[in-house]
Order: structure tokens, then sequence, then C-alpha cells
């Protein structure tokens, strides 16, 4: 098992992705933070737009212009609308007139639901980023990407692919094919799935893994498990609870209580070890645990970035 | 309202919630109540867990109804004096057949069916989900089979999609947009788009050189096939619309204890209200269990109680210390838990039930299973929120 995943971090580009409600988002930022933490000029990139960056960073108003959270780590919220704009401005040669033509409500409406377009400019922004220079350089060393949750980024991973077959000639079709050369160049692009132990994001994950490895070119074989509930008892401790479970009555109120509350406990984190086990015989991958952990926003990332890191091996009943 | 009673008088239950909270799970369980109460319902899943599908035997996307084998019901205990179906959405099939009932006649569906805008519009456009689901309910709903149905929502923490899904749709069949696209023939027989005004004439232009013209031409082709259907895609809209508003229509939010979770359930909440669509109450799944308070000087006691020399030795006094700290997180987790659904509670004027199910130690995927969720749900755990 690897104990460090930072590695995936000597790509610049780190995408991460996972059923909804299994912490993507978190993970993501931690990643984020332990590059930062490395010395690497890095930039979280939210292509996600339920997400709420404010609960994550606890910094207001993170919109489509990267913001600055801490020394080495910034920020961005990418805004399909504003990407569009942008997109023209610097492909079509109009100016005024197109923004004019652009900002009113009908095409607005339009350009929201075509389908795909919000997809493919958020992906040509991304791209707009992984290039851009400052003084000769990069000017990002990392971008971690937050992606939709599975199937949406599925979806929008295939649009560049899409708009390949699509459009013979223009723009589009060469951003298109800039973007999978990104995407499936394994020297600048990673890709790292986040799930729980339980059974449905297990499911998802076995589904979706090989859709991804088939559907898209793309280097994806880090799967960080979320959530895990804890073993509370180790195998000498399990011996000696399964004696007294055998010997403690129920008159002995407190330590009754006590024993049926591990018990639980034991119950659920023996679940989640079958769960993880279903998910490793079934998945040739490296894999990484992060406990259950009670905290939130800036503490919790902070602490998922040391797991990250490997330097919380121990750290069991956070 | 309680949710029994809601389960009694409504004809449409919606589910809605975050992904990974046990949406498919709830609304599996209300229906099953349902049909215990003895209506003949309905449960309108969106992607669920493969074991669960195959006990309610929909493992495949057929689109299409299926009774739930009564005796399976009776093995697990339940005597049901009504019936339960069960769906599995099949958003593509769901799109398809909505073209072929709106479109004039088949060849103009078939020329819809077979376009490369289409697809990209049936399978890719976000919200798809939503919009189908809306559609397929919409479609049960007016065959008027079913007394009541129950409805998995997609799993979203954007509340709008959902709500908003049958406008977004007609806003993309705009009129005023498809005009800009509606070809005419030429005096040389070729087709070309028609541009009305200056607007028009302009963003063609830049969708040209944006897009490049073979795709523009798809996409003329797509709207043109379109036309004549937009005011019955707009009529849809506002009829599905008014189902959602409808007063046998409830809305149930799912969540679970987590206070992220716990924001978007009072996010929705607000939706809810601001729609004017009827708010059922919440049911907040996946709670830590509940934990007797222990006290240390009693348990050294009880530990020094035990049989023989059993509670004496470094070994097990290792082990009960571990066994407090354990105690003592769980603890802290059903308090912060506890502070949550007080949130719950006074964030929304306490209408509405609030029911409370637990974390089970394994995966609910079966009937019975099924059965212990509706027994928190229905049972004494299920208070109203007024009440509690």
């Amino acid at each position: 098992m690897a104990r460090d995943f930072t590695s995936l971090l000597r790509r610049q580009v780190l995408l991460v992705t996972g059923k909804g409600g299994v912490g993507k988002s978190t993970v993501a930022a931690g990643f984020a933070l332990a590059s930062s933490r490395s010395g690497s000029r890095t930039l979280f990139v939210e292509l996600d737009r339920d997400t709420s960056l404010e609960a994550i960073f606890g910094t207001h108003g993170i919109g489509h212009t990267p913001r600055r959270i801490h020394e080495g780590l910034w920020a961005t919220k990418v805004d399909p609308q504003e990407a569009l704009v942008e997109f023209i401005r610097d492909n079509v040669p109009a100016g005024p007139l197109v923004r004019l033509a652009l900002s009113r409500r009908v095409m607005g409406r339009f350009w929201k639901a075509t389908p795909s377009a919000s997809e493919m400019v958020s992906l040509i922004r991304l791209h707009l980023l992984a290039e851009e220079l400052d003084g000769g350089r990069r000017r990002w060393d990392n971008l971690v990407v937050d992606l939709p949750s599975s199937g949406h980024a599925l979806n929008m991973l295939e649009v560049p692919r899409t708009a390949t077959v699509l459009f013979k000639v223009g723009p589009v079709r060469e951003k298109g094919e800039a973007i999978r050369d990104l995407m499936s160049n394994r020297l600048r692009t990673a890709m790292v799935w986040v799930t729980l132990p339980e059974e449905m994001p297990i499911n998802e994950t076995l589904e979706f893994f090989p859709r991804f490895a088939s559907k898209l070119d793309v280097g994806l074989d880090h799967v960080v498990i979320n959530g895990v509930h804890p073993d509370v008892l180790d195998a000498t401790e399990r011996d000696a609870f399964a004696r007294l479970r055998g010997a403690v009555e129920p008159g002995a109120r407190d330590l009754w209580n006590l024993v049926s509350c591990v018990e639980g406990l034991v119950a659920r984190g023996a679940r989640d070890r079958q769960q993880i086990e279903r998910l490793r015989k079934a998945l040739e991958a490296h894999f990484l645990e992060i406990p259950q952990l009670h905290a939130r926003g800036p503490e919790l990332v902070s602490i998922v970035a040391d797991f990250l890191e490997g330097r919380e091996e121990s750290r069991r009943f956070a | 309202m309680s949710l029994s009673s809601l389960v009694d008088t409504s004809r449409l239950i919606v589910c809605c919630g975050s992904g990974g909270v046990g949406k498919t799970t709830t609304a599996a369980a209300i229906a099953l109540e349902g049909a215990r109460r003895g209506r003949r319902v309905l449960v309108l899943t969106i992607d669920p867990a493969r074991r669960l599908a195959n006990s309610l035997g929909v493992e495949e996307l057929t689109n299409v109804e299926r009774i739930v084998d009564p005796g399976s019901l009776r093995d697990a205990g339940v005597d049901a004096a009504g019936e339960l179906h069960a769906l599995m959405l099949d958003p593509k099939a769901t799109f398809d057949d909505l073209i072929r009932r709106l479109a004039r006649d088949e060849a103009r569906a078939q020329v819809i069916l077979g376009n490369r805008v289409y697809h990209l519009l049936s399978s890719a456009l976000a919200g798809t989900l939503e919009y189908t689901a809306v559609e397929k309910l919409y479609d049960l709903h007016r065959r008027s089979i079913f007394d009541l149905i129950v409805l998995d929502t997609p799993p979203t923490k954007n509340a709008l999609d959902f709500l908003d899904a049958p406008g977004k749709l007609s806003g993309f069949l705009d009129d005023r947009v498809l005009r800009w696209f509606m070809p005419e023939e030429d005096t040389d027989g070729r087709l070309r788009y028609r541009i009305v005004q200056r607007t028009g004439r302009m963003v063609w232009s830049i969708l040209g050189r944006v897009f490049g013209d073979s795709f523009l031409e798809e996409l003329g082709t797509f709207f043109a096939s379109l036309n004549g259907m937009t005011g019955a895609f707009r009529l849809r809209a506002e009829e599905i619309d008014k189902l959602l508003r409808d007063e046998g229509t409830a809305f149930v939010i799912v969540t679970s204890g987590d206070p992220a979770i716990v924001d978007d359930a009072l996010f929705f909440y607000r939706k809810l209200r601001e729609h004017r669509m009827f708010f059922g109450g919440f049911v907040v799944n996946r709670l830590s269990p509940d934990t007797e308070p222990i006290d240390h000087e009693r348990l050294v006691c009880d530990v020094e109680g035990l049989p023989g020399d059993l509670g004496r030795g470094p070994e097990m006094e290792n082990l009960v210390r571990k066994m407090e700290h354990g105690y003592t997180v769980l603890r802290r987790a059903s308090d912060g838990e506890r502070k949550t659904i007080e949130r719950l509670r006074r964030s929304t004027g306490m209408t509405g039930f609030l029911a409370r199910v637990p974390l089970f130690s394994h995966d609910i995927f079966d009937i019975p299973g099924l059965v212990l969720v509706g027994s928190h749900l229905f049972g004494e755990g299920a208070l109203l929120a007024r009440e509690a």
C-alpha cells in the first residue's frame, strides 16, 4: 500500500473525481495544500459548480480570477460564462460587438443549454491556465482540479474528443486536440479517484474506473479511500474483548453499555474492511486510506493533507 | 403531517437531497410502506445499488415498471394489501420516447433521433438526467395507473437542477433562438439559414467562426426538425411544473447528520419554499446510534466485579481504556449530530416531520433491509418535529 500520494504531484495537472458525497473536493483541496507546502506554486481549480469553496478554504468570494488563499496556494472557480467570453475574445477577432451579442439574454440561455458548451469552455479555461506563462516559465507548478462527480466528469472529459469528431476545422477543434494532448500526457497529467468504503461508492468505482481508462486516455491508478471507520481493536484486544463480552452481565450496566457500543464500532470497522478488500481484489491500483475525521473546513483539509503526505499513518481516533 | 399520513394521502412523493445519503433506500422504504397500507405504489429509481435493484426485480434498464414479487414481500414479513412496483430510469430511452410522441410523424422523429446534436443533448447535457426523470414521472402520472409514485431524484447538490429542469430545456428550445436557425430554400435549391434579425446575423457569423460551418448545418437541421415541437415542449414543461406544485405532491428532503450535507438540505428547503412546493419533512439518515451514558467510576466497579480474575491485569485494563476512548469519540459524534438536527428544526420553523434513521452495521440491499429502515421511518423514531 502506498503511504504517500504526493508523488502524484510530480505531474503538473492532477484531476480528482469520485462519486458525489465521498469528500472528493476536500481530498482535492488536501492535495493542493500538500503541493503548496512542498513549495510549489499551486492553483486549486474548481470545475464542479455545486461545490462551495467557502466551506473548504474558509475564504469568501473565490471566483473566476485566481485568488490567493495563503503563501503558495491560489484557488479559482471556473465560470463557464466568463470562460466562454474569454474564449471568443481570444479566438474571434471582433471585440465589443461580440460582448454585446453574447450578453443578450436569449443568447445566454442558448449557451447555458447548448449541449456540452459549458463543459468545453471550462476545459479550455483549464488548458489556458496550465499553459499560462509568467516571466518565461509556467505560472503554475501544480494545478489540482476538482472535477464534477464521476458521471458528469466522464461526460465532461469526453467532450474534447466529441468536439474533434464534430468539428472538422476551427478553434474548437484545435482546443479539443490540445486538451486531449494535455490529458493523455502521463508526464504532465495524473488522475486520482476518491471513494468511501461503502457498497454504492465502491460499485461506482468498479464500474467507472475501467470506463475512464477505456474512454479517456488518462493516467488513473490511484484511489483514495475516504472516511474509513478504523479498527477500534487490534488482534490481541479482540481476544480480550471476546472474553469480556462472554462474561459481562446486563446487571453491570455501564460495562454492558460500553461493550454493546464497542460491538457496534467493531462491526462498522469490519464492514468497511470487507468493502475495502472487495475493492482491492477487483482493482489493480495504489490505495490510500483516510479515516473518518470529525473536523471541518480548513482544519479538515490540513489533516487530509497530512494523510496524503503519509505523515498521519498512526492517527486513528482523531 | 406525519410521513405515514403523507404516504396515505399523497399521489406523488419526491425524495431529494445530496448524493450518498441513502435517497434510493429511503424512497424504496416509503414505497414499501405505501404498499403495506394498501396502495398501488411505484418507486421510480435512478441508478440504485445493484443489489437493491435486484431485490426489487429491476436489474435491467427496461424503462418499464415491474411489480415486485409479492412472495418476496411476504418472505420479509410484509403483508402488503397493495402492490409495490419499481422502475429504473433509462434517460436516453425516455428522451427518445418523448421525441417520438411530440414529433409530427415517424420520419421527422427519425431525423431528430439520428442527429448528432440530439445525441449530445440526450446523453451528455448536464441536467438531462433531471429532465428525463421529471418527464418519465409526468408520463407515469398521466397514465394514472398508480395511487402513489415515489420518485428518487438524481443525486445533486444543486436543488435548482431538479426543480428547473423542465424550464431549462424549453429555454434551449426557445423560439427566438430557433428562429435564427430556420432553414429556407435558396433559389438554387440549397438550404440557407434565414437570419431574421441583425443580432441573429452577427451571432451566426460568430458561431460560424468558432464552430465551423459543418457543425452549424447540423445544428440548423436539428432546430429545423424541432420546428413545431417547441410549443408542445413548453406546454409539457408547464404541466410538469404544475404537477410538482400540485397539492397531492410532497417533497421529502433526505440528509445525513453531516453539517455540510445539512447545509445542502436547508438550501433545498429554502428553494422549495421559494418555488411554493410542498415540503413534507426531513429524513435524517446514517445517524450514530444513541449511546447510554457511561460513568467512569461505576464502570471500574463493573470491571472489578467480573467473574474470576477476568477483570484484572494490564491486558483488560488496557482494553477498557481503549473502549472508553472509542465511546467518547462516538459520543462526541452523536452530540454533534444532535446539534445539527436541532439546527434543522430551528431553521425550518418546525414544520413537517423529522424522521431519524441510524447508520446500520450492514448495507441495506433487500426487502428485509427496507423493512428495517421503514421501522425507523414510521415507527417510534419518526416523531413530528413539533412533538419532539
